[in-house]
């Protein structure tokens, strides 16, 4: 990894490290997160505002009980969109359950990853759940990480106004609800609190932060 | 609380000769910080005393992350601000672990990335580590922009805060990080990282507990010249032009000899804030005198410190919240007659209410985002209700009346204790008429009679029509005895 994709291919991580851990708790899935925590935690991380939130969150995870999350992780994001307490999908915070506007939200972003070149593969989370979104904000890291590498400035910018067009689109607009819903999901355990408010830090610091990058280099070549 | 109070050690020498005991002092801390979790073990509040010049605060700021705190939440002294007498430097810290021991946490929100400006056209392609500017942010379950509130969008100079719909959205990008719409949101929805009420009393308590005279200065956070004056001592805010004038007296009541606003640069504030601040100050002396106070406790730059004010800090409650100002004038009239005060910058106001005009349609009481206006209904009569404390001058109640050129409602800038110490009072009623056809209130008559009066003699029945059926009648009884349907 050359220095000049470093921060791209962390961010990169950070997404698949916050999608994994938003999938359900298994003790594999656990490890691996603990895992993955402890490599980032030598990634320079305290130099973004999202670190507080990171670190919580990286506590409550070694002290996860997999045999309590389990249920809880039903309860909160997987029984259904009419039962579940925290839907972790955007139609559910945007459309309307009356006509049709649930399917038509899941469409538009799935045009948006044709548009990206991405594609929902059989057997995922559906396309506007939060871990597919993480996972497409993931591989456009990759590809600013190998423009960056190719010393591509062209695709450097393509694919940072890539991710700041999703991020604005989809995460940023959904996620503050979400992350106050669980919040306030009656006896929510300390880890799913805190991953969310630790999603959320992240999704908020990574709007901000692709802006600024793309604006950074909009000036710098213009 | 446990302060960790860390220097840098390339002040020693220059700036000081000696820091006081229980001060760790730590090289490079402005260039290259160390690990300082390692020197301040166990500490729940910390403060760093640096040359803010020197200092790399993407490093700074990370520095402090690791150490486990919010940087927005440590107090950065200026060691050219603390150089003196060894008590200069107590009090200093003093005010600083308590701004510090009272800062509750920020939000995502309230943090902006800033990225170096200096780059080589070789590294554009390396990502910079930013440092990260306190902004505010806007507590919707508290925003009153359901009800019409747009004070911010209508206050901020540089258009940061945009209407849509019935909400406020904010842009970071476009703030200047001036804080005026801090202070002028009547619910206060907009909080900064950099600024709260809490902390700001909990600052200044410290310093005049920790100085028998200390005289207080609000000093712009851009200011790059620390506070040397003798016996007075710098509170930073994000604007020298957000402050109110009652901050000053409130200082003054919470035992500071003397209390003023210093402007960020002797060249004149760049957004042009420092009239406010002038404004503010000259309210503030004025307000003092009319509570009986001398006015050089409020003077317009730090000099010599007045004799202090005798007895007792008043005990004030929230002095620099958002009813703060109401606070303030009421502790003033506890030992004056008449505490008024009319200007421009008035944080309080007081509502007219022009009967003769007024129609009582209650626009103004559902636009106010304080409930300072509020509308009531009993026993046949449409009331319209104002408290003074309430009210902030926000100034939103009177584009919304339908009959403002009239003279129906108007807004003057006062503060006025006894108005406030008055409490709710009426300020317009008028009875409602009631549907002849069910009984239930149709509207007040005074909006049944200008109603009337717009439609003129050629329109007198349908005026008759409206003043005696309600909203659910009319279409049911108009068609059935071919009166006019609306």
């Amino acid at each position: 990894m050359t220095e000049r994709a470093e921060t791209a291919r962390t961010r990169q991580g950070l997404y698949r490290y916050f999608g994994g851990a938003l999938l359900p708790p298994v003790p594999e899935r656990l490890a691996s997160i603990g895992a993955a925590g402890a490599y980032l935690a030598d990634r320079g991380l305290e130099s973004f505002a999202f670190y507080g939130s990171w670190m919580a969150f990286r506590a409550a995870a070694s002290s996860a009980d997999v045999e309590r999350l389990a249920p809880e992780y039903v309860a909160l994001f997987a029984s259904g969109v009419d039962g579940a307490l925290c839907p972790p999908t955007e139609s559910y915070y945007r459309g309307n359950a009356r006509g049709g506007e649930i399917a038509r939200v899941v469409a538009r972003v799935e045009e948006e990853y044709r548009e990206l070149g991405l594609f929902v593969t059989n057997g995922s989370e559906a396309p506007d759940h939060v871990v597919t979104q993480l996972e497409a904000m993931s591989m456009l890291c990759a590809r600013e990480a190998e423009a960056r590498e190719a010393s591509s400035l062209e695709a450097t910018r393509a694919a940072l106004f890539a991710q700041e067009r999703f991020l604005r689109s989809h995460l940023t607009v959904w996620l503050p609800e979400f992350r106050a819903r669980v919040a306030q999901a009656p006896r929510v355990s300390r880890f799913y609190r805190v991953l969310t408010e630790a999603v959320h830090a992240f999704v908020v610091h990574e709007t901000d932060f692709v802006a600024g990058l793309r604006r950074r280099l909009a000036e710098a070549t213009a | 609380m446990t302060v960790a109070v860390v220097a840098c050690s390339e002040a020693i020498g220059t700036d000081i000769p000696q820091f006081p005991e229980g001060v760790m002092v730590v090289g490079d801390l402005c260039s290259r910080p160390a690990r300082l979790g390692d020197v301040i073990d166990g500490a729940d509040t910390l403060v760093l005393v640096v040359h803010p010049r020197d200092v790399e605060l993407s490093r700074l700021q990370a520095a402090v992350r690791q150490a486990g705190f919010d940087p927005f939440g440590v107090p950065l002294v200026d060691v050219a601000g603390v150089a003196g007498t060894a008590e200069r430097f107590d009090v200093i810290i003093a005010g600083a672990s308590a701004r510090g021991a009272a800062f509750r946490g920020s939000r995502p929100e309230q943090a902006r990335p800033v990225m170096s400006e200096k780059m080589s056209r070789r590294a554009l392609l390396t990502i910079p580590r930013p440092f990260y500017e306190a902004v505010p942010a806007i507590d919707q379950t508290l925003c009153a922009a359901a009800d019409g509130c747009r004070a911010c969008v209508e206050l901020c100079p540089r258009s940061a805060y945009r209407s849509v719909g019935r909400r406020i959205e904010f842009h970071k990008d476009s703030c200047i990080t001036c804080g005026l719409c801090v202070t002028a949101c009547p619910t206060g929805a907009i909080e900064t990282p950099s600024l709260s009420a809490v902390g700001l009393r909990a600052e200044i308590e410290a310093i005049v507990a920790a100085s028998v005279t200390a005289g207080i200065v609000f000093t712009c956070a851009s200011s790059t010249v620390p506070v040397t004056t003798a016996g007075w001592f710098g509170i930073s805010v994000p604007c020298a032009g957000m402050v109110p004038g009652t901050w000053l007296v409130a200082a003054v009541l919470l035992g500071a000899a003397a209390a003023t606003i210093r402007p960020c640069r002797e060249s004149g504030c760049p957004i042009g804030h420092d009239e406010r601040a002038d404004a503010a100050v000259s309210f503030g002396r004025e307000l003092a005198v009319a509570g009986g106070l001398d006015a050089s406790v409020v003077p317009d730059v730090p000099g010599t410190l007045p004799v202090k004010r005798t007895g007792p800090p008043v005990p004030l409650t929230d002095p620099f919240g958002v009813h703060g100002a109401a606070e303030v004038a009421v502790a003033l009239a506890a030992s004056s007659e008449a505490v008024e005060v009319e200007a421009p910058v008035s944080p309080l106001g007081i509502i007219d209410i022009d009967r003769d005009a007024c129609t009582l349609c209650t626009m103004c009481a559902e636009t106010c985002p304080t409930g300072a206006l509020e509308h009531g209904y009993a026993d046949g009569m449409m009331t319209l209700s104002f408290d003074a404390g309430l009210c902030t001058a926000c100034a939103q109640c009177v584009p919304m009346c339908p009959e403002r050129e009239r003279g129906a409602i108007t807004l003057r800038y006062r503060t006025d204790a006894a108005a406030i110490a008055a409490g709710r009072v009426v300020a317009h009623e008028t009875r409602t008429v009631s549907c002849e056809s069910c009984g239930r209130p149709i509207a007040p008559a005074a909006t049944l009679d200008r109603i009337a009066g717009l439609l003129g003699d050629e329109h007198a029945d349908t005026a008759r029509y409206l003043a005696t059926r309600c909203m659910d009648c009319r279409g049911l009884t108009g068609a059935m005895s071919g009166r006019p349907v609306l």
